[in-house]
């Protein structure tokens, strides 16, 4: 190793140079307060999240006036929840939920409410008629330990099922 | 000794598993993460890029992103086998960057993999692959005068080739299990692998400070860790996916565990740097595992790299790791699995 050494003298600093160079890039959005990718700031959970929150959701509503779960394929046209809410997050803020209700609307039409499924046809004994785009003021905590309904419910868009 | 602690003497073994690991974790997860990494392919809404791909004001075009999403496994294969590194590790470094930031560029950044990619880049400026790497034999040249090595580089003071070490390699034949001397130590190999180490810490501190940043003290108290628990379970019950049954568990009849857990989150992230001390290794290890565990339990949410435990395994003496039974049969008929060097005269 000494020979080594000795033939490469740059190894001596260059390594330990390097690796703080390194660490000080992987800090660096710490102090630049900019999140990017790979080089991130890791904000994910970091803030202190309040007890109510609100939640961007797509309903479908029965010809009875009952509201009912989506699911995340008919809601978002993917299976990842976290792609699905920035999907209808984004259309609301965006002034676009009545154009991802249509959208939802007519991929809810095959939807059976008893199993969540897609039926391809057969909806089932009492099919939606509607699908609304909302934003659900919720109780978190509230809702998961006792499945407390939303303490309020702002409705974005509503648009028809076709039968 | 700042210079020696930073660059530290290792076997290239060790080095070389660490390439084994990180190359199959992330063939495993490119691989079954391939349709969500297809389907960024035809997205045309939203584009928002960062990192290396900030300055695109584009989409990049389908083709190129379906091919990068293909070769990315592939690569990693070629690195997991120790393939032509010199060539496959940049590639493969490189490939993973575009494919994972082009998937962030949509307007949500991710965190699942960042170090993967931080890793991936390290290890492909070392020599990762002098140990524990599939060499393609080439076809035994005729005897005679054609058959002399051309280049002197790598002979010794017998006209024979040398390895990565400056050792003779040994014998066709005795390259499968166990390495067949005992190998060199050199500062070539410990210091990427301490400089993984640093980056693994590093990111925990910040993740760390960034709760104590933005979340305050108010982190501290149990309710902010409450809440987003609830939160994940309560989005994923709105988007008529199925909540966590751990999360209402917890929630339920387990609140008290909470506030004892997020102080012992922020001890961890912001004491990583106490994992570089031998005897503190461990128990930071299996504290962060378990946070880890704990947050795909209550809010499904995965980070796969760290749980897989590759995130820390810069931290061990990988050497020591032996392959667990006879090498397997296909690597005895294609190639060599051993220290690599230029193959030895026949």
């Amino acid at each position: 190793m000494e020979e080594r050494v000795a033939r490469r003298p740059w190894a001596s600093w260059i390594r330990p140079a390097v690796s703080v160079a390194v660490v000080a890039l992987v800090a660096s959005p710490a102090w630049r307060q900019r999140d990017s990718y790979p080089l991130s700031t890791y904000p994910v959970y970091a803030d202190a999240r309040p007890g109510v929150a609100d939640l961007p959701t797509a309903v479908g509503v029965t010809a009875a006036g009952e509201r009912v779960r989506l699911s995340p394929t008919v809601i978002g046209d993917s299976d990842d929840p976290l792609i699905v809410a920035d999907r209808v997050g984004d259309a609301i803020a965006g002034g676009r939920a009545e154009q991802v209700c249509r959208v939802i609307a007519g991929r809810a039409g095959d939807f059976d409410i008893d199993t969540g499924a897609d039926t391809e046809g057969d909806a089932g004994p009492d099919p939606l008629v509607a699908v609304e785009v909302v934003t659900e003021e919720t109780d978190l905590v509230a809702a998961v330990v006792e499945g407390a309904p939303p303490l309020a419910r702002t409705v974005h868009a509503r648009c028809p099922v076709a039968p | 000794m700042i210079g020696r602690w930073l660059a530290p003497t290792a076997p290239a073994r060790r080095l070389a598993v660490f390439r084994v690991l990180v190359g199959a974790f992330a063939l495993v997860y490119l691989t079954v993460r391939l349709p969500a990494f297809w389907a960024t392919a035809s997205l045309t809404e939203g584009f928002d890029p960062v990192g290396v791909l900030a300055p695109l004001d584009r989409p990049l075009p389908t083709g190129l992103v379906r091919a990068l999403v293909i070769a990315a496994p592939l690569l990693a294969a070629a690195v997991t086998a120790g393939l032509w590194f010199r060539v496959t590790g940049p590639a493969f470094a490189a490939v993973l960057l575009v494919v994972l930031t082009y998937r962030s560029s949509w307007g949500r950044l991710l965190y699942f993999d960042n170090l993967l990619v931080l890793h991936a880049l390290v290890l492909a400026c070392s020599p990762a692959a002098d140990s524990l790497a599939v060499r393609i034999r080439r076809p035994s040249p005729p005897p005679g005068p054609a058959s002399a090595p051309t280049s002197g580089r790598h002979l010794g003071p017998d006209g024979r080739h040398l390895g990565p070490d400056g050792h003779h390699p040994a014998p066709e034949g005795r390259h499968l299990g166990p390495d067949p001397a005992p190998p060199t130590e050199d500062p070539r190999y410990g210091w990427p692998l301490r400089l993984c180490a640093l980056v693994t810490v590093t990111t925990y501190v910040l993740a760390g400070v960034a709760k104590l940043r933005i979340g305050g003290s108010a982190w501290l108290d149990g309710d902010t860790l409450a809440n987003h628990i609830a939160f994940s379970a309560a989005r994923l019950d709105v988007l008529g996916g199925t909540p966590s049954p751990a999360a209402h568990l917890v929630l339920r009849g387990g609140r008290w565990l909470l506030a004892p857990a997020a102080v012992a989150t922020i001890v961890l992230e912001v004491g990583a740097p106490l994992a570089l001390w031998s005897r503190l290794r461990t128990p930071w290890v299996i504290g962060l595992w378990g946070f880890h565990a704990a947050v795909a339990a209550t809010m499904f949410v995965l980070f796969p790299y760290p749980l897989a435990l590759v995130a820390f395994a810069p931290l061990y003496r990988l050497e020591r790791w032996r392959w667990p039974g006879p090498a397997p049969a296909w690597l005895t008929r294609r190639g060599t699995w051993g220290p690599v060097g230029p193959a030895s005269p026949a």
